[in-house]
């Protein structure tokens, strides 16, 4: 075994999977910093409620998990850089960061990426109104804010969070005005018979069910929200039939939520330059991982629900065997050391991995939504860039993602496309009838999101330019 | 320190007017505008059209107001004392 190498490890991304490979990192001896965005750590499943959610929300296995997570974490080695969030990378892996007190740099680390998850989004008629929010938005805006998006709200997607979500407000006091799922019942039932393979999360959905159920909530299978407009009390909602778009039924409600499934969160795996594939399961771009997360970059390793999704007691057991992985490849412990360590986990690996992989046509149900959108519907919410511009666009003869934000401006605003990328490429692969590889992704740039000017200058102003005497004439 | 479950109030300035909302400190601003009806945080540089939180993780951009005349996130940021909250509009 050669020296054991104990240089720093950054992990980005204090949720299930980045704190559980944080603290094991630890562990083993190695200087870890731990890096979240929030102010605190938890990630969005386990995001702390603030004080007045754990008044109003009743407790729940996400509040207890989060807590004993945050103590674990405190009672740990490791340094949590909280409020803080990466903007930039280098290929050597410097990582740029903005926090609490301003603009800072990590020298080249390993390190470790557990930044989770994004919700993928289909747009229909009216979704840019403020009634409108995510599915998973919902989510924390409840169990983080402990407040209802409205009294009454329709939930609209795909994907198990439809029915967490629809539980959430009526525990909450509000009222579920219907669900509507693009999936079909059939694949539920399906999940429901493979989910005996993993008990906890059987138990849960039956809960959810029978609440759900009790409740007499209708629910929509093989549909979706097709239009929302604003009325003085709330929104009046359109929700058609994925199969025959002719066939529609009407709801009023304070507020809705959507979302079509989650997508591994690929600005930092895409600009660090490592290898990726498209994942046509799960319908979206994740980076080419081993079962312990090692890439195509030697220092770079990608965990939980970033290198796929699969849920939140996969990425526990990926954090863990990431950890252990790191750890080995350091040379800090011998192959039969490792062996040992992960074989439990990795056995159960396999097992939920099997159950989560079984969940990924139910989160993706929506595929066909985008590319049959309205020319009239926003497709991209910061540029407000429509369908039909960019199916003009594409009749002009741009042939992958890029050539449409260069002339459309799609994707091009301040969320970098992460709302709009999904619906272009729908747009596009059916246009062109060509492959989600062909379309490819909008490239990945620095800053990952908008910096103040005054965050790049700090203090800096105009007259401190050092000006010299201009020589006489 | 701060006092976290003290009921506070702030100010939010927007073009309908100025309104004092109730919140408890340390909670998401979302949260608390939510709360006393207002989700209307802006309007879109391009449309005019009202803006709002809709992601709430950092990820959309939606939620940019102004606390203090900085740019922050209204999902995140939390409600503090006296503080003025004032829509952003993205150029």
């Amino acid at each position: 075994m050669s020296k054991p190498d104990r240089s720093p490890v950054t992990v980005i991304g204090g949720g299930v999977a980045g704190s559980t490979a944080a603290i094991a990192l630890s562990r083993h001896g190695l200087p870890v910093t731990l890096i979240d965005e929030q102010p605190s750590a938890g990630g969005q499943i386990f995001r702390a409620p603030s004080s007045y959610a754990r008044q109003t929300v009743p407790p729940n296995h996400e509040f207890s998990g989060g807590d004993a997570l945050r103590q674990k974490l405190a009672t740990s080695n490791v340094r949590v850089r909280l409020s803080t969030r990466v903007w930039g990378l280098s290929p050597s892996l410097t990582l740029d960061l903005l926090g609490p007190d301003g603009m800072d740099q990590i020298p080249p680390s390993t390190v470790v990426v557990a930044n989770g998850a994004t919700e993928r989004f289909f747009p229909f008629q009216g979704w840019t109104t403020p009634r409108i929010t995510g599915l998973a938005g919902a989510s924390i805006l409840m169990r983080n804010g402990g407040t209802l998006p409205g009294q009454s709200v329709v939930v609209a997607g795909s994907g198990p969070l439809l029915f967490s979500v629809a539980h959430q407000v009526l525990e909450m006091g509000g009222k579920v005005t219907a669900i509507i799922d693009s999936g079909n019942r059939a694949d539920w039932t399906r999940l429901g018979a493979m989910l005996t393979l993993d008990s906890s999360r059987l138990t849960q959905a039956a809960a959810w069910m029978l609440r759900l159920r009790k409740a007499g909530i209708p629910v929509h299978h093989r549909s979706f929200l097709s239009a929302a407009e604003e009325t003085e009390t709330g929104l009046l909602l359109t929700v058609s039939d994925m199969d025959h778009p002719e066939r529609h039924h009407f709801y009023t409600a304070e507020a809705a939520a959507c979302g079509y499934g989650l997508k591994p969160s690929t600005l930092i795996t895409r600009t660090a330059g490592v290898q990726h594939r498209y994942d046509s399961l799960g319908g979206y771009l994740e980076p080419v991982t081993d079962v312990a997360g090692r890439t195509s970059h030697p220092d770079l390793y990608v965990t939980g629900d970033a290198a796929g999704i699969r849920g939140m007691a996969v990425a526990r057991l990926r954090g863990l065997v990431t950890a252990h992985a790191v750890a080995h490849d350091r040379g800090l412990i011998p192959a039969k050391a490792y062996a040992s360590l992960t074989r439990t986990p990795l056995r159960h690996l396999r097992r939920l991995d099997a159950v989560s992989r079984r969940m990924l046509p139910l989160m993706n149900a929506g595929r066909t939504i985008g590319a049959r959108l309205p020319d009239d519907t926003i497709v991209c919410r910061c540029e407000r860039v429509k369908a039909g511009t960019l199916r003009t666009a594409i009749q002009s003869g741009a042939e992958d993602l890029n050539q449409l934000k260069a002339w459309t401006r799609c994707g091009m605003g301040p969320c970098q496309g992460r709302m709009c990328e999904d619906s272009a490429r729908a747009l596009l692969t059916t246009a062109c009838n060509s492959t989600p590889e062909e379309a490819g992704s909008f490239t990945a740039r620095i800053p990952f999101f908008p910096l103040p000017l005054t965050s790049v200058t700090g203090d800096f102003s105009y007259s401190d330019i050092p000006l010299p005497k201009a020589a006489p004439l | 320190m701060s006092n976290e479950n003290s009921p506070i109030t702030f100010v939010f300035q927007s073009r309908s007017g100025t309104r004092t909302v109730n919140g408890i400190e340390g909670e998401p601003v979302t949260a608390a505008l939510r709360r006393s009806g207002i989700l209307e945080l802006g309007q879109s540089g391009i449309d005019g059209t009202p803006r709002g939180a809709f992601c709430f993780m950092g990820s959309c951009q939606e939620c940019r107001v102004l606390i203090n005349g900085a740019i922050d996130y209204a999902c995140k940021a939390s409600v503090l004392p006296n503080m003025t909250v004032t829509p952003y509009v993205q150029a």
